[in-house]
C-alpha cells in the first residue's frame, strides 16, 4: 500500500468570476454567453493608448471574499503585469495583484470523516481573466483559431490554498465548502461547468513524516468537482508509480482528460515563465480604508459554519444541518418558514424529504419554488392540527408544489379535510362492524389484530380523510358495548 | 501678413478684433506646413485642421497621440495604417480649446530616441542648420514657424531635448497634470504630455488648455490649473544649480561656455544662483533607461499583429509573433526591448529592474530636499550642441538623458529654453520646478526668457516683406 509510504501534498488554485455588472477595467457587460467580440472597447482589447479603470465593485467583491474566508485584508493593494505572450491576452500582459494581494492568510475548515480539518490560504487576488479560444476542429490539428474577446477583462479573484491538502477527497470537500462561503457572500455563480469557477491542484507526494517538498505537478481542465477529485486520485497513483520505481517525477502542467479519467503532460505554451512582475504604471494602489472594509463586513451575510451551529441549536441533527446549509437557498428557506413555524426537525424532514425531492426532479433550487416558506409552514400546522394527516399533506404538497396553492384551497378543492366528527365516524363505524361479523368475533375471541383491520376498512371508506386516532376511539368504544 | 511672429494671445486678439479669419489662418497655415514638410520632414501625415467658427490657433501632434479620423503610427511601421478609433484626451481638449491639428508629426519609433533617426518614415531636419539633428517633427515644426503649438510626449526628456535642438520652448508637466489616455507610451511611469511653443507665455496657454483631472486615465490627478493667464513675477527669481552637470559624460565646451554665460547673465540681472548637490543626477539616466526599457517591453507587448497592426503570417502562433515584430518594429526599438527583457528577467531582476526602481527614490527624495529649499533647479538641457544627422556615435542618445530624465523619475515639472547659439544651431537651459506649481516654473522661466531675450530665429524671415 501506497499509503503507508508516501502522503499527497496537494494546494489548489482557485479562480472565480465575480458577478459584477461590468468589467475589471473598463465598462463593457461582463456578461456570459454572447455574440463573440461584441462586448470588446479599446481597454479590453488593449488598443494603443489605452487606459484601465479599476472596477471598484470588484475591489468590494474581493474584500467580501476575503472577509469570508478569513483573510487579513491588505490596507495597500498594487495592481501588478504579470507578462506574457498568448493570442488570448490581448495586452500581452495581465493585470493581477502579485506583490501586495488583497487578503493573505485565511482559512477554510472542513469535515471529513467526522474530524474537523483546517485548510490555509495562503492569497486572495484580484486579476483580469483572459479572453477564449475558438479551435477550427480540435486543438491539435485546427488549421486556424479564432479568439473571442467578450471574456478578456472580466474580473476574477484567485484563491490560492496552503499545500494542506492530503487527498483528493479532502480537496473536493474543501472545493465544496469553498463554493458554499462564496455562494453566501454573493459575489459569483460558482458555476464549474460554465468556467465561472475554476480550479488547478498542485500535487506532489512525499514520504510520510517528512517536511520536505518534492516535485509537484501542475493539473489543469477539471470542470467538475468530480474531475478534481479524480484528476488528483489518478495523479497521486502515477507519481506514486514513479517514486517506487526510485524516479523522480518531472515538474510540468498536465492536462486532465475527462473522458479516461487520466492526466497527461500538456506542451508549455512558451517555455520558460518568467512573468517579470512590477506594478503597472497605469493603476494606481488601492488604499483599503478599514471604514470601507468594515462597512464591506457589514453587508456579510451568516455563513455556513455559523449556520450550522445555529441549526444544531435548533435541534436539527449534524447531518440534516450539513446538507442544509451546503444548499444556500434550501437553508434560507427553512429561516423563513421558521418564522411561522418553530419546529425544526419537523420542517427539516420535510426539505430535505419531498421538497428537495420535487425540487430536484423539477431542476430549481428553493428560491425558485412555488412554494414559499409561509405555505409549507401552513400546511404543517394544518397537519399539528388535525385537519389533515400527515399522509394526505404529502399529496396536498405535491400540488402545492405544482401550482402554488394555498394548503387550504388545496384541500378544500380535494375535499380532503380529515374527519373527526365523531357522529360521522359512529355511522360508518357501525356499518364496518355490521359488514365485518368474522373481525368482530376475532376481536372479541382475543386477536386484537381485528381492531388494526377494522380501523383500516373505515380509512379506506374514507378514502385516507378519517382521523385515525377518532376512528380507533369510536370503534373501541363500539366493540365494547357490543 | 506675418503670422509667425504672433503670440496665440495675440492671434486670439486678431481674431477678435476681426483683423484676422480663422478660415485664412487655417489656409494659410495647411499652405505652409504641407511646404515646409517637404523642406525639413516635419509630418508622417498631414491634416486639415478642424477649425472652429471663432478660432484657429495652427497646431500639430506628436505621432504617437491618437487623433480618431486618420492614422496614428507612433513612428512605426507595424502601425503603418493604423485608425485609433478614439483621440487622446489632451489633444480633444487642446481642439475644444481652439486649437486646429495640422498634422501628425514625425518621431522616433515610439518616441523612443531623439532624432527621427528611428522613424521609419522620414528624417527630420534642424531647421537651424541642413543636416542636424531637430530631435523631433515637433520641434522643428515650431523652429520652421510650421505651427504655433506642437503636443508630444515626453518620458525621458524627448520633448524638451528636441525643443533645445530646435530653440524653441518645451515643457513637460507634472506627472498627473494632463490625462496620458491616448498617448501611446512606451514608458508609462516617466511618459508626460507636455508642449512645443516659441514662448513662455504660448507655453503656459497651451499647457493649460490640455491639463485638467480626466476620470478614465487614473494616472490624472484633480488639481486646479490656474497658470495662465501667467501673474506677473514681482520678485527676481532664485534658483538652485546643481554642481554636478559638469561632470557629465561627454560635456561638449559649447555648453559649458552657454551655460556659464546664461548663469552670468542671470546673476547680473539679480537672479540669485545657489549651488546645490544632487549626486543621484550622476545615475539618473541610467536609473531611467533602465525602467523605461522594462516598461516598454511591457507596454509595447500588444504588438502582436492580432487585433491590429501589421501582421506577417507565420507557421503557427509563436512564428507569427516573432516574424510580425521583427519586420514591423525597427532596430533601435528591438534592441531597446531586449534591453528591457534581459534586465527584467529572473538573472537581472534585482540587480537591474530592482536597483533602478529603488535608486528612483533616492533621485525623487534627494531633489525633493534641494527644492524644499529654493524652489527651482537649472541646468543645461542637454551635454552637448545639435549633432550632426551624419554623426552615429555610440551612447550619444543616451547621454543625451543626462539632465532631463531626473524630472520624469520624480514627476517634476520641467521646461527647456533656448539660451544659447553656438556655430548656427541653438543650445538650451532647463529649469524644474516643484509638483504641481507649474504656474511658478512658468513665471520663473518667462523672467529669465526676458533675461536672455534670446535672438529667435524666424526660417521665414524675409517673408511678408
Amino acid at each position: 500500500m501506497m499509503a503507508a509510504e508516501f502522503e499527497p501534498v496537494i494546494g489548489l488554485e482557485i479562480h472565480v468570476e465575480l458577478m459584477t455588472d461590468t468589467k475589471l477595467f473598463c465598462g463593457c457587460p461582463a456578461t456570459f454567453g454572447e455574440e463573440p467580440n461584441t462586448q470588446v472597447c479599446p481597454v479590453c482589447l488593449g488598443l494603443p493608448g489605452h487606459r484601465p479603470l479599476l472596477n471598484r465593485k470588484a475591489a468590494e467583491y474581493a474584500i467580501k471574499a476575503a472577509l469570508a474566508l478569513n483573510c487579513q485584508i491588505a490596507s495597500h493593494t498594487t495592481f501588478d503585469r504579470k507578462n506574457y505572450f498568448y493570442c488570448d491576452l490581448p495586452k500581452g500582459y495581465q493585470i493581477s495583484q502579485f506583490f501586495y494581494p488583497m487578503g493573505t492568510e485565511g482559512y477554510v475548515d472542513i469535515n471529513i470523516e467526522g474530524k474537523d480539518r483546517r485548510i490555509g490560504l495562503r492569497q486572495i487576488h484580484i486579476e483580469e481573466d483572459t479572453g477564449k479560444l475558438l479551435h477550427a476542429g480540435s486543438i491539435v490539428d485546427a488549421n486556424f483559431s479564432r479568439v473571442d474577446f467578450n471574456r478578456a477583462g472580466v474580473p476574477l479573484i484567485e484563491i490560492v490554498t496552503h499545500p494542506d491538502i492530503r487527498s483528493a477527497e479532502e480537496a473536493k470537500l474543501f472545493l465544496q465548502k469553498l463554493r458554499a462561503i462564496l455562494l453566501y457572500t454573493g459575489i459569483s455563480d460558482c458555476k464549474m461547468e460554465e468556467g465561472s469557477m475554476r480550479c488547478d491542484a498542485n500535487v506532489s507526494l512525499r514520504p510520510v513524516g517528512s517536511q520536505e517538498l518534492f516535485n509537484k505537478t501542475e493539473l489543469k481542465n477539471m470542470n467538475s468537482f468530480r474531475s478534481v477529485q479524480k484528476g488528483i486520485e489518478y495523479e497521486i497513483i502515477r507519481q506514486g508509480k514513479i517514486f517506487r520505481k526510485g524516479g523522480e517525477v518531472i515538474p510540468e502542467t498536465r492536462h486532465f482528460d475527462e473522458g479516461r479519467g487520466t492526466t497527461k503532460a500538456m506542451r508549455s505554451k512558451f517555455a520558460a515563465s518568467d512573468y517579470r512582475c512590477f506594478p503597472d504604471p497605469n493603476v494606481p494602489p488601492l488604499r483599503v480604508s478599514e471604514e470601507w472594509v468594515k462597512k464591506i463586513a457589514e453587508t456579510l451575510p451568516e455563513l455556513p459554519d455559523a449556520r450550522f451551529h445555529r441549526f444544531v441549536k435548533l435541534g436539527l441533527p449534524e447531518y440534516d444541518a450539513e446538507l442544509l446549509t451546503s444548499n444556500k437557498e434550501l437553508a434560507d428557506f427553512l429561516d423563513i418558514a421558521l418564522t411561522y413555524y418553530k419546529n425544526a426537525k419537523t420542517l427539516s424532514n420535510w426539505l430535505m424529504g419531498d421538497f428537495l425531492r420535487l425540487l430536484n426532479a423539477a431542476a430549481l433550487d428553493a428560491s425558485q419554488s412555488k412554494v414559499t416558506p409561509k405555505k409549507l409552514a401552513e400546511l404543517l400546522t394544518l397537519v399539528d392540527q388535525g385537519t389533515i394527516s400527515g399522509k394526505i399533506a404529502k399529496d396536498v404538497f405535491e400540488e402545492m408544489f405544482a401550482t402554488g396553492k394555498d394548503p387550504k384551497d388545496v384541500i378544500a378543492e380535494k375535499g380532503l379535510i380529515q374527519i373527526s366528527d365523531t357522529g360521522e365516524l359512529e355511522k360508518m363505524a357501525d356499518e364496518i362492524l355490521a359488514q365485518n361479523p368474522g373481525s368482530v368475533a376475532d376481536y372479541k375471541g382475543g386477536k386484537e389484530k381485528a381492531l388494526g383491520f377494522l380501523v383500516g376498512q373505515i380509512m379506506k371508506a374514507t378514502r385516507g380523510k378519517a382521523n385515525p386516532k377518532v376512528a380507533n376511539e369510536v370503534l373501541l368504544r363500539k366493540l365494547q358495548e357490543l | 501678413m506675418v503670422f509667425a511672429s504672433l503670440k496665440i494671445r495675440e492671434l486670439k486678439k486678431a481674431y477678435q478684433t476681426n483683423s484676422l479669419t480663422p478660415q485664412e489662418v487655417r489656409k494659410d497655415y495647411a499652405h505652409k506646413a504641407a511646404r515646409l514638410d517637404e523642406q525639413y520632414g516635419l509630418f508622417i501625415t498631414l491634416l486639415k485642421g478642424r477649425e472652429s467658427d471663432r478660432e484657429f490657433i495652427p497646431a500639430a501632434a506628436a505621432d504617437n497621440l491618437c487623433l480618431e479620423g486618420d492614422r496614428t503610427t507612433c513612428a512605426s511601421s507595424l502601425l503603418t495604417g493604423y485608425n485609433s478609433p478614439f483621440s487622446a484626451y489632451a489633444l480633444e481638449k487642446a481642439m475644444a480649446a481652439g486649437f486646429g491639428i495640422l498634422g501628425k508629426t514625425n518621431l522616433d519609433e515610439f518616441g523612443i530616441g531623439v532624432g527621427t533617426g528611428a522613424s521609419p518614415f522620414k528624417t527630420t531636419h534642424n531647421p537651424w542648420k541642413a543636416g542636424y539633428y531637430a530631435g523631433s517633427g515637433a520641434a522643428a515644426a515650431l523652429a520652421a514657424g510650421a505651427v504655433m503649438t506642437a503636443f508630444a510626449s515626453d518620458a525621458r526628456g524627448e520633448l524638451r531635448q528636441s525643443a533645445s535642438y530646435a530653440g524653441v520652448v518645451g515643457m513637460k508637466p507634472t506627472y498627473g497634470r494632463v490625462s496620458r489616455r491616448g498617448l501611446v507610451d512606451y514608458a508609462s511611469s516617466l511618459d508626460q504630455v507636455g508642449v512645443i511653443t516659441r514662448c513662455v507665455e504660448d507655453a503656459a496657454f497651451a499647457l493649460s488648455a490640455i491639463s485638467g483631472h480626466d476620470l478614465k486615465d487614473p494616472t490624472s490627478l484633480n488639481k486646479p490649473v490656474d497658470f495662465y493667464p501667467l501673474p506677473k513675477a514681482s520678485t527676481p527669481t532664485k534658483l538652485a544649480c546643481p554642481r554636478e552637470w559638469r561632470s557629465a559624460e561627454g560635456l561638449e565646451a559649447s555648453v559649458v561656455k552657454s551655460f556659464e554665460e546664461t548663469l552670468r547673465k542671470l546673476a547680473k540681472a539679480g537672479v540669485e544662483i545657489q549651488e546645490v548637490s544632487v549626486p543621484a543626477l550622476k545615475q539618473s539616466s541610467l536609473v531611467a533607461m533602465i525602467i523605461a526599457a522594462v516598461e516598454a517591453f511591457s507596454n509595447l507587448a500588444n504588438f502582436d499583429g492580432i487585433r491590429f497592426g501589421e501582421r506577417t503570417p507565420g507557421e503557427h502562433l509563436q512564428d507569427m509573433y516573432i516574424k510580425t515584430r521583427t519586420a514591423g518594429f525597427g532596430q533601435r526599438v528591438k534592441e531597446f526591448l531586449t534591453l528591457g527583457a534581459l534586465v527584467s528577467s529572473g538573472k537581472h531582476y534585482q540587480d537591474y529592474f530592482l536597483w533602478a526602481q529603488k535608486y528612483r527614490r533616492v533621485i525623487k527624495e534627494q531633489l525633493e530636499t534641494v527644492l524644499e529649499e529654493t524652489p527651482f533647479l537649472i541646468m543645461p538641457t542637454l551635454p552637448f550642441a545639435p549633432p550632426a544627422l551624419s554623426r552615429q556615435e555610440p551612447g550619444l542618445e543616451y547621454r543625451g538623458d543626462t539632465y532631463t530624465s531626473l524630472a520624469n523619475l520624480a514627476g517634476l515639472p520641467a521646461i527647456s529654453l533656448p539660451a544659447g547659439i553656438h556655430e548656427g544651431l541653438p543650445i538650451g537651459l532647463q529649469l524644474v520646478g516643484r509638483p504641481f506649481e507649474e504656474g511658478a516654473l512658468l513665471n520663473a522661466a518667462a523672467n529669465v526668457e526676458t533675461i536672455i531675450s534670446f535672438p529667435g530665429f524666424n526660417p521665414e524671415g524675409e517673408e511678408g516683406k
